[in-house]
């Protein structure tokens, strides 16, 4: 439990270090434009006229920016409410989405991207009565270790569904991959999979490569002693 | 109260572990626990066993005492009877008779053959004139014409009346006595008349005591001479190797040791009428047979019970110091749990307020780059040039703003691992208040600050500090009214603590408040709060070696005083 | 819609004012008040229209100011202006009688249909 304990501090400040970071970015486009727009003003009233273009584009950007600081703040403040209580209710689907969110930052490095495939219409919501934090955790280090053996260009899809009663999240990897047993390999020999296999031990879980094809299968338990 | 106090001190060190030792402190624990558990029950068994012991070796002797003495009375008796029933009838016949019919030959032998008849043990009979001449005799000796005047018993018989002499070996070495009694005739002279007896009957006597073959029962006269037969002790006319008080009147029983080494108790009745005693030897392990089976029984019991008494406390105390463990682990690991989803939550907490935060700038770059798209949509001719240098510059300033909110939390994220490092507590304490402006803003309470310039820098976990001074101020937010007012100090206490104040003017605490309000899950607040938060500070300040303190007035408000060692005691990696 | 008496009532001195410049180039009359109590005496001295609201205010708060609106003049109608992922407050305005809400940063097209409807639901 300790380590599980020390892990959701680390964890939780990487996002939030990896939200602030994008967070950083914005203010930064958003002072370019506003600098842009002043210089050019500065310079003279036909200038103006002149770049009259730049100036409009600059001043979308600083819009589309807000919008996207915005949505950054917002999902801070979903995560930062995450550690409100130890064991809560949550919406697996929408955990999984956010938590996608998050991780598109960390993703992209490797170029490659993340999708959450769509819920089925027809399937209820899934909800876990679980630990808030450290779910995040486990499909963090599922996608990391997916993300350490895949190349760039390739892509991550994840999506929720009930599996033989279990609650089970689907992460499959597309794109230039190796042979499934080298895959499954490569996966078990990286440094992260041991680290899963912690997190969803416990969170009573299990973590499994997909027989079928390359990819991690989570499940969850419905509700979580204690 | 000083024994109370001493009292509480000794149990305290006793059975309470100690903060340090962690490893050690199970088996000293159990240890304690084994004695003191031990001593309890085992000492009072043995006072017990003591006492009983005592007690009962006292009446067991006494219920040999006193048969013995008994007995040995009885016998006396018994004796002394035999002898005056012999005395008797000498005195009898010393009477009836005149000293003319005594002196006769005849009558004598007349006499003598009648009472030989009609009592035992009668040897000879005989008349003593007042000079001491055997006047005449009949048995089986010649003693006709004998002179006894010289002789001590004679002069005895003269002065005291009555005489019986020592046991002495006389005709075929059979042991005899000789009694004798005096007659005062009418013309003043006297005559006495002399008997001899055998100790036939004696042994008869002490053969109707009963005795067991261990015991030994014989008459002596004053100086030791054995008078009749001994098992053990010699024979007739040996010297009693025995010594021991004979006493007066009534019989003493004394423990000894004989010659060959047994432990007897002797019984000595003294005879009134003659200068015999009677003594009776038992031995002690005959005579104390009960009561050396109930000691080795008693024995016996105490050892078992010693025995299982151990076996069961040692079994017990294992089982209690175990729990004991088990329930230290556990409520460590709890707290542990605890004190890790505090600062978790507070830690979420912050960063949900900076996300709120930074809504505000946000809204205000909107504007102005909404304004500036206005305004060129609006306005062909650009005009507004100052207008527009006005709004790229105020959204500067709030890029900076915001950039200040974040930067703020991602240094915090960033230090969220226990990592000791040199801290100024000052500048810790501006950065934690930097989370909590807002809310004093909007509230209008004033935060006074008096932070002591070149405070001494600390070496502590920044995360654990800013946890602790979090959790304070923000107590102090909770009890203060709008309009109110927080001081916060620091200074340098002593060469290696430094103390920091934080004192409100709120609603204060009661006595009572203020003792429970370190303790886990003891809350003011109603709904929210686990009640922990000043539990996990105390605990997070014990840890890093300093103190906390609070005093407060109901009414007036509190003040939290935190002192801090300069140099931290806990190692990295806790 | 036009001529509309518009009060806009939030701390921040820079939202209100860029706010109402952009209001009038689509003209429309605002004003500003920076706190509860100045816009309860503004509210007074010349009863507006519609009011704009932000409900995290130091002083009296915003909802306080609402409440002693909805007292005083219970056909004014309110529009709250809240933090993002707060919609709580939203809800508990909306309970106290303001008309709607709208999240910070706001969309100026959004509010001026807002204030449409309110203006419509309030003749």
């Amino acid at each position: 439990m300790n380590t599980c304990e020390d892990k959701e501090v680390a964890f939780f400040g990487k996002i939030t270090a990896g939200i602030t970071h994008e967070l950083k970015n914005v203010l930064a486009i958003i002072r370019e434009s506003s600098g842009l727009v002043g210089d050019i003003i500065s310079i003279s009233p036909e200038a103006i006229i002149k770049h009259q273009e730049k100036i409009q584009n600059s001043i979308v950007r600083i819009k589309d920016q807000i919008e996207r600081g915005v949505n950054l703040t917002d999902r801070l403040n979903r995560f930062a409410h995450s550690t409100d209580e130890t064991l809560s209710k949550i919406d697996l689907q929408e955990t999984t989405e956010q938590l996608v969110t998050l991780a598109q930052r960390f993703a992209r490095l490797k170029h490659v991207v993340l999708n959450t495939v769509p819920p089925d219409q027809e399937t209820p919501p899934v909800t876990l009565v679980t630990r808030h934090v450290q779910i995040h955790m486990a499909l963090f280090a599922s996608l990391e270790c997916c993300l350490t053996v895949m190349s760039a260009g390739g892509e991550i899809n994840i999506g929720i569904r009930k599996l033989e009663g279990k609650n089970a999240v689907h992460m499959v990897c597309k794109g230039d991959l190796p042979v499934q047993s080298e895959f499954v390999r490569n996966i078990c020999e990286s440094e992260n999979w041991p680290v899963l296999q912690e997190i969803i031990a416990c969170l009573e879980g299990s973590a499994h490569l997909d027989e079928t094809e390359n990819g991690i299968v989570l499940r969850f338990p419905d509700e979580i002693s204690r | 109260m000083n024994s109370k106090n001493l009292w509480t001190r000794l149990t305290q060190s006793f059975l309470h572990e100690s903060d340090h030792e962690a490893t050690n402190r199970y088996r000293i624990l159990r240890r304690n626990i084994f004695i003191l558990m031990i001593l309890i029950t085992i000492i009072p068994l043995i006072i017990m066993a003591v006492i009983y012991q005592h007690e009962y070796h006292s009446s067991i002797k006494q219920e040999i005492v006193i048969p013995l003495q008994t007995l040995t009375n009885k016998t006396k008796h018994t004796f002394e009877l035999f002898f005056e029933e012999r005395l008797s009838v000498i005195r009898f016949i010393a009477s009836s008779y005149s000293f003319e019919e005594l002196s006769n030959q005849k009558t004598m032998n007349r006499i003598f053959n009648v009472l030989m008849n009609e009592y035992c043990c009668l040897v000879d009979l005989g008349l003593i004139n007042n000079k001491g001449i055997q006047l005449s005799y009949a048995g089986p000796y010649n003693f006709l014409g004998k002179d006894y005047s010289e002789q001590k018993w004679f002069q005895e018989v003269l002065v005291k009346g009555t005489y019986i002499s020592n046991v002495f070996m006389g005709y075929r070495k059979f042991p005899h006595v000789a009694v004798a009694v005096l007659r005062r005739t009418e013309d003043g002279s006297s005559l006495t008349l002399r008997a001899t007896i055998d100790t036939s009957k004696f042994d008869d006597i002490i053969a109707s005591m009963g005795l067991n073959p261990e015991s030994d029962a014989f008459l002596i006269s004053r100086s030791g001479i054995i008078q009749t037969s001994s098992r053990f002790y010699g024979e007739i006319m040996d010297q009693c190797p025995l010594s021991f008080p004979r006493g007066n009147y009534e019989p003493i029983v004394t423990e000894s040791t004989d010659p060959q080494g047994r432990e007897i108790l002797i019984a000595c009745a003294p005879f009134s009428s003659a200068e015999y005693a009677l003594v009776l030897v038992k031995p002690k392990s005959d005579v104390l047979h009960t009561w050396h089976t109930l000691r080795s029984r008693m024995i016996f019991i105490f050892i078992s019970s010693v025995a299982l008494i151990i076996l069961v406390v040692f079994k017990l105390t294992d089982t209690l110091v175990k729990r004991v463990k088990e329930a230290d682990e556990k409520r460590e690991l709890t707290y542990r749990e605890f004190q890790h989803t505090h600062k978790l939550s507070s830690i979420g907490r912050l960063a949900a307020g900076v996300a709120h935060e930074i809504n505000n700038p946000m809204a205000i770059i909107n504007e102005k780059a909404g304004l500036m798209k206005d305004l060129v949509a609006y306005d062909d001719n650009f005009q507004n040039k100052e207008k527009f240098l006005g709004l790229t510059d105020s959204i500067l300033k709030s890029v900076e703003r915001c950039r200040a909110i974040t930067h703020r939390l991602l240094g915090f994220a960033r230090r969220m691992e226990v990592q000791l490092v040199e801290l100024d507590l000052n500048e810790l304490i501006q950065e934690t208040l930097g989370f909590l402006e807002k809310e004093a803003l909007y509230r209008n309470i004033e935060l006074i600050l008096h932070l002591a310039d070149n405070l001494p820098r600390i070496y502590s976990d920044r995360g654990q500090m800013q946890q602790v001074f979090l959790n304070i101020i923000n107590n102090a937010l909770a009890a203060v009214e709008n309009e109110g007012e927080i001081v916060i100090t620091s200074w340098e206490e002593n060469s290696n603590t430094v103390g920091v104040s934080i004192q409100d003017n709120g609603s204060g605490m009661s006595e009572e408040v203020l003792k429970s309000i370190f303790d886990p899950f003891f809350s003011t607040k109603q709904e929210n709060g686990t009640g922990l938060g000043l539990a996990i500070t105390y605990g997070i300040v014990k840890k890093m070696g300093g103190d906390i303190k609070v005093k407060s007035k109901q009414g007036e408000g509190s003040t939290f005083t935190v002192y801090l060692p300069k140099k931290t005691k806990i190692g990295p990696g806790e | 819609m036009k001529n509309l008496k518009i009060l806009l009532v939030d701390d921040e001195e820079e939202f209100v004012i860029t706010l109402a410049e952009r209001l009038e180039l689509r003209g429309l009359q605002a004003r500003a008040a920076l706190n509860g109590e100045a816009a309860l005496q503004m509210i007074e001295a010349d009863t507006p229209e519609i009011v704009i609201l932000d409900v995290m205010m130091p002083g009296i708060g915003g909802f306080e100011v609402l409440r002693r609106i909805k007292k005083q003049h219970p056909q004014l109608p309110v529009i709250l202006l809240t933090g993002r992922g707060s919609e709580k407050e939203g809800i508990k305005g909306m309970q106290l009688g303001a008309f709607d809400y709208l999240m910070k940063p706001l969309n100026i097209e959004e509010l001026i249909k807002k204030m449409q409807e309110a203006i419509e639901s309030h003749p």
